[in-house]
């Protein structure tokens, strides 16, 4: 049997007889990222909260590398948690914020800020060392609490919409250095996000969640070209699901409204980038949103066709 | 069971419930069981006798009506002070400025502005020495009115700053973001106060109402120095039936008491079921900083310095009485000087400074005994919601509401017999009972600011129960401990009734040893005993402070 | 929960300690009765006696601290503390022991009268009769007397030593008042030539129950007639008319017309201090010296009687029940009661107050010291004091009065 780092199984967490979590499994492999996605409200938070040890579970069992992690204290897991917003003590200065964890530790004073300089070397925090949060950019801000969080070497890192507060340049800057670095220091990451494209970007494997249940944990890949049911196609505006059967947007064309076969589908957006025009389609009859190019203009409010083509 | 491991809110709160209860419950049931002369037959017959009688009647509506009007006027001072200040006030030398005139018990506070604005007080002759009047009695007459002018007066210069140390967090806490998106929006400047500002302002603004209301209704010194022969205020007629000559009017006293002690903490207890939704939402702040603006900047110069103006004239005038010998009315300045009044003051040698000792020793024990009871209970109600929150709130505030001679009887029964009667340590822990509720208050607020996200973030870092406290909690909670030194210390010393009846002349701490002085006539004796009073919080304010500079070396701005 | 505990166990800790010893105290106390003096004497050394007393004149403090004291530690080797409280509030704590059933208290002598003394003996807070023990009470004290037999109507049956006495006088500034009026009608006609110049405290308070309680005697004709019926409201109804009528009559011509008045002696003194007001009164016929010492008053202020009388009494200590050292007690009282002790509370550099002593019994040496004693130019001859001197009444009058005022003169718009 495959070995598997994280392994939750029969999960289920019940507020206020509102059910906003039921998983009967979800298993993560050592070093990989996987992306948390969903509509709002669907328990991503509390499944993050969960291993943390923030909350408790109202059933089922937690491993972490073999280990029984259902009654551990947080502060005892070998889990760190990042939230939305950067949330570094507002008393402490960058350095002593970074070296939390190891005073926490009781690592010597010398030490712990030794190592702590290093780290901030890693992300690029040099020289910020005696500056307050309240002092330092928003993408520093990130890059210091995530220091903060590294330098303890969780087995597991948590983050919680850790983007969120940064605007789109930052964010995508952001990403790319936070995903090299993850993957060099070998962590296993659980990362929710609302922002599809970054979960595809950032996620080894992307888990799809609503209403409190898993739909599908695959490959960003996996996901768009077959997903297990209506939901996660239309939640990934990955193409149509028509007659119990899937067809990703690679399989399909954009053809003109007098045309005999395809389905009818209506203009809601375009717009021009990489040389294409880019048009976002409403498929009748079905609430599928998917986006397809071509080379000419299409205008907004005009009706086409969609036609399904062999590859 | 260490309270910092747990989560539990009932073992949070448990010490700081249990004490009250125990300090309060056979009080009252003391006091109740008194008004209906429990040791005869009980009877009502003396409520019915009160409530049928026309002066009492009065005498409750008079009571009401000036409470009232004080608490509303001190708000409304106090929030625009806020809302114009908050960034200047959030150095230190400002709010110490403005906390002044807490360090100064009411009546002396009383006393203070009567030497200013009587009719033969230093306006009035300093005006007539001018020659704008001739007379003393063309001068407004403001204290001893039937409308109660000077106590308004009074309560309102005094309960200012304390609704100013009630508001200030809340406004420390704002986000300017907030108000911007609403200007955007099209609001004008009352709009912002509503939707941004009100939310966060108005349960606070409720509970220091309740608080300074229960205050002012049932305390005795304010309106016995400044009131009228008629109407008196219900305090008033209460003490002197607790008092006075004739033992049997004892219960009547416990029965208007009780009276009103019912109204208040009835009224105290719906309003906390009823706006208990709005605080909860409030408590999920970030902790994170903003970057405050004050609303008119043009103004909070001009506001500022009105303030210090209104602190420093009466402390002045308290100064320059303390070395009068004789000042005649009508004369610009004193004709003779004295330093007699300080003589007496300090001719008492070794008693003054023993006096000094145990004030101080007490005041530290209360301090150190209300956060170590205070802290866990005001996160508790910080950060939890549980079943009988209200009714906990309601308790945990009570024993500032209640006024102390109903209490004092079975306090002191239950005292003698378990033996800390005539004791410090019976002093300290009775002193619990009129400063818990401000610590618990204080330090939940300053719980509610921080938020519960750093804990979260800490324990996941690998932080145990003390090392979130100690790192995270307990230096954010400095400005908050910093209110809660200021308070405990000002009112413990500020305590005689208690401390003379529990401490029973064992205990000899500043005010037994200097409040029979107030009886005398001469001013430069008063005068410099209220000076030198009001030095003691000062003192140990500045006690903590380098303790605390010692402790926790770093704070952020 | 372990902090509860311990608090739990301090507490029950402090419980069993202060219980334990304080069995057969009301045989013991019975024994000192039986002890003579010099055995009491003798088990007082190295103890300390505790004296509960009103605290609100430096002068009387200062007599306590510096002359009483001292004398004490050196002379019988007890220490002497002076505890500053109110008689009602010291004799609530006592109350509230006696009910709690605690027998060991902590207070040894307190210094009470009138009304406070009925309530303490009626209640049963006082320890004795012990008066009769002290040599200085039976050598100096005329004990026949009426105000030492009858304190404000109670009987002190020996529960309470007098300590001095003193008599209510009006002070005046003479600069503003070149004659000051002699009776009650004089007065009236005064106060209605000189409007807002005169004014008395709420009889709540001790002195305004004073100056009403001699329009009283005037009311009623004489003295003898309330102390004949001693208290009776029907009496006290009838005979008061005059009195309320009186007061009613000069109320519009009083300070503030009346609508309002000095709450306490403090604040007429504060008025007349201030010229608000010309005249002012009080117990203690040699009071207005210190003030003037202290430039409170004005160097002019002078002293006057009414031709009906001036209230004068006695006030006393006494041993509370539980006081955990009566011998100690005892002798302090002793010797406050010495002519020496007593000759110097009279000198208005500390006090300025009469003795309790009966002048006739003293030596030779101290008679001729009481004669040269001045007692300043604002204190009146003391034939004149004793030419116009009037006894007190029961106590419950000083209640029906104050009562009443409020209803009568407050009310009566």
């Amino acid at each position: 049997m495959e070995s598997h780092f994280i392994e939750l199984s029969d999960i289920r967490k019940v507020y206020k007889d509102k059910e906003v979590l039921n998983l009967n499994q979800l298993r993560v492999r050592k070093g990989e990222i996987i992306s948390v996605v969903g509509p709002s409200g669907t328990g991503k938070s509390t499944l993050l909260r969960l291993i943390a040890g923030l909350e408790k579970a109202d059933t089922g069992e937690i491993m972490i590398d073999g280990e029984q992690i259902t009654n551990v204290p947080p502060q005892q897991r070998p889990v760190v948690y990042m939230f939305q917003e950067s949330l570094l003590f507002p008393h402490m200065n960058v350095l002593e914020n970074v070296a939390f964890g190891l005073k926490m530790a009781k690592v010597s004073k010398k030490k712990r800020y030794e190592k702590s300089k290093e780290m901030m070397k890693r992300v690029g925090l040099e020289g910020l060392e005696s500056d307050f949060p309240h002092e330092i950019s928003g993408g520093q801000k990130q890059r210091a609490a995530l220091a903060r969080s590294l330098i303890v070497h969780p087995k597991v890192l948590l983050l919680d919409e850790p983007f969120s507060s940064l605007d789109t340049e930052l964010r995508k800057e952001t990403r790319r250095w936070i995903k090299h670095l993850l993957k060099s220091e070998n962590i296993t990451v659980l990362f929710v996000t609302h922002d599809l494209e970054e979960a595809m970007a950032l996620g080894d494997r992307v888990a799809v969640l609503n209403k409190g249940k898993l739909q599908q944990l695959d490959s960003p890949h996996v996901l768009y070209e077959s997903p297990f049911n209506p939901f996660v196609a239309s939640f990934l505006q990955g193409g149509i699901w028509t007659e119990e059967r899937f067809i990703p947007v690679s399989s399909l064309k954009l053809g003109r409204h007098d045309n005999q076969n395809g389905r009818k589908a209506e203009v809601i957006e375009t717009y021009y980038q990489d040389g294409k025009f880019h048009c976002v389609l409403s498929i009748e009859h079905s609430e599928a949103i998917i986006t397809l190019t071509t080379r000419e203009k299409v205008n907004v409010g005009e009706h086409v066709k969609v036609f399904e083509v062999e590859r | 069971m260490k309270w910092f491991r747990t989560s539990n809110p009932y073992v949070l709160m448990a010490p700081a419930v249990l004490i009250t209860i125990l300090l309060l419950g056979y009080g009252i049931v003391m006091a109740f069981l008194e008004s209906i002369k429990y040791y005869n037959q009980p009877t009502l017959s003396i409520y019915r006798e009160l409530l049928s009688d026309e002066i009492f009647i009065t005498s409750i509506l008079y009571s009401l009506r000036i409470a009232f009007i004080s608490t509303i006027i001190s708000l409304l001072i106090g929030l625009i002070l806020v809302r114009s200040l908050y960034p200047v006030l959030r150095s230190k030398f400002p709010k110490l400025i403005a906390w002044m005139p807490m360090v100064f018990p009411h009546f002396i506070w009383g006393y203070m502005l009567f030497l200013l604005f009587s009719q033969t007080g230093y306006i009035s002759s300093l005006l007539n020495g001018m020659g704008l009047h001739d007379q003393p009695n063309e001068f407004p007459n403001l204290f001893k009115d039937s409308f109660g002018i000077g106590i308004i007066i009074t309560y309102v210069w005094k309960e200012v700053p304390f609704v100013i140390l009630m508001l200030l967090p809340v406004y420390e806490q704002l986000s300017s973001p907030q108000k911007e998106l609403v200007y955007t929006l099209g609001g004008r400047r009352w709009d912002v106060f509503w939707h941004v500002e009100r939310p966060y302002v108005f349960p606070v603004m409720l509970e220091t109402f309740f608080i300074v209301f229960a205050f002012v209704v049932s305390a005795y010194e304010v309106p016995a120095l400044l009131g009228a022969t008629y109407p008196k205020m219900i305090p008033v007629i209460s003490y002197d039936w607790f008092f006075g000559s004739d033992w049997t009017k004892q219960p009547y006293a416990f029965a208007a008491m009780v009276i009103l002690t019912l109204f208040i903490v009835l009224i105290v207890f719906l309003t906390y079921l009823f706006t208990r939704k709005g605080r909860i939402h409030l408590a999920q702040s970030s902790g994170a900083f903003h970057d405050l603006q004050a609303e008119n900047r043009k103004y909070s110069r001009v506001l500022f310095f009105v303030m210090l103006g209104m602190t420093l004239l009466p402390i002045f005038i308290l100064v320059l009485t303390s070395f009068v010998q004789r000042w005649t009315y009508g004369e610009l300045l004193p004709s003779s000087l004295t330093i007699r009044g300080w003589h007496e003051m300090l001719w008492h040698g070794p008693k003054f400074i023993e006096a000094v000792y145990t004030s101080l020793g007490i005041s530290l024990l209360v301090l150190l005994l209300n956060l170590l009871i205070g802290l866990p209970a005001a996160k508790g109600l910080a950060f939890h919601i549980f079943q009988g929150k209200s009714l906990v709130e309601t308790l945990l505030l009570s024993p500032i509401l209640i006024p102390s001679i109903v209490i004092a009887l079975g306090v002191h029964l239950t005292f003698i017999k378990i033996g800390i009667a005539n004791h410090w340590t019976g002093v300290v822990i009775v002193h619990l009972l009129p400063t818990l509720p401000y610590t618990i208050k204080v330090l939940r607020a300053g719980y509610e600011r921080i938020g519960k996200r750093q804990e979260e973030i800490a324990v996941s870092l690998g932080a145990g129960a003390w090392g979130v406290f100690r790192n995270v909690y307990l230096p954010q909670l400095i400005p908050s401990i910093r209110s809660v030194v200021f308070l405990v210390t000002v009112i413990s010393l500020g305590q005689y009734f208690l401390t003379a009846l529990i401490g029973g002349g064992e205990v000899n701490t500043m005010a037994i040893l200097f409040f029979p002085y107030f009886q005398t006539t001469n001013d430069a004796v008063i005068a410099s005993f209220s000076i030198l009073f009001a030095m003691i919080p000062i003192v140990v304010w500045l006690l903590i402070e380098g303790t605390l500079r010692l402790v926790i070396p770093k704070q952020p701005r | 929960m372990k902090k509860m505990r311990m608090l739990v166990w301090v507490m029950l800790l402090l419980f069993v300690s202060a219980c334990s010893p304080s069995t057969d105290a009301a045989k013991e106390s019975k024994d000192i009765l039986k002890k003579d003096w010099r055995e009491i004497e003798e088990t007082t050394k190295n103890k300390t006696v505790r004296m509960y007393m009103w605290g609100g004149d430096t002068g009387i403090n200062r007599y306590m601290d510096e002359w009483v004291a001292p004398r004490l530690k050196k002379d019988y080797n007890i220490t002497l503390k002076r505890v500053p409280m109110d008689a009602p509030e010291f004799l609530k704590k006592l109350a509230n022991e006696k009910r709690a059933g605690k027998d060991a208290g902590n207070m040894d002598i307190i210094w009470i009268n009138g009304e406070n003394f009925k309530n303490a003996k009626d209640n049963g807070l006082l320890y004795g009769p012990f008066v009769d023990k002290m040599p200085n009470y039976k050598k100096y004290v005329d004990a026949k007397s009426l105000d030492i037999q009858y304190d404000f109507g109670t009987k002190t049956e020996g529960l309470e030593a007098p300590w001095g006495k003193v008599q209510f006088v009006y002070q005046y500034d003479e600069e503003k008042v070149p004659n000051p009026p002699q009776t009650f009608e004089e007065l009236a006609q005064w106060v209605k030539e000189n409007p807002g110049k005169f004014t008395y405290p709420d009889p709540a308070d001790f002195t305004g129950n004073a100056f009403v309680r001699q329009l009283f005697y005037e009311s009623s004709g004489n003295v003898k007639n309330i102390l004949d019926s001693g208290y009776d409201e029907d009496f006290a109804q009838k005979n008061s008319v005059k009195m309320w009528d009186y007061l009613n009559e000069i109320k519009p011509y009083l300070w503030r017309e009346g609508k309002t008045y000095p709450n306490n002696l403090t604040e007429l003194d504060r008025l007349y201090s201030k010229g608000e007001v010309y005249i002012t009164m009080g117990y203690n016929e040699a009071r207005a010296e210190k003030l003037i010492k202290q430039s409170v008053f004005p160097a002019s202020t002078r002293s006057f009687v009414m031709k009906s009388g001036s209230l004068g009494n006695a006030h006393f200590l006494a041993i509370p029940f539980n006081s955990p050292n009566k011998e100690g007690a005892m002798i302090a009282i002793n010797f406050m009661l010495s002519p020496e002790a007593q000759l110097t509370k009279l000198d208005s550099e500390f006090w300025g107050e009469n003795m309790s002593l009966d002048p006739a019994r003293l030596s030779a040496a101290d008679q001729k010291k009481l004669q040269t004693i001045k007692r300043g130019e604002s204190v009146l001859p003391a034939e004149t004091l004793k030419k116009y001197l009037q006894p007190e009444v029961d106590s419950e009058y000083v209640a029906w009065l104050k009562e009443n005022w409020v209803n009568e003169v407050v009310q009566n718009k």
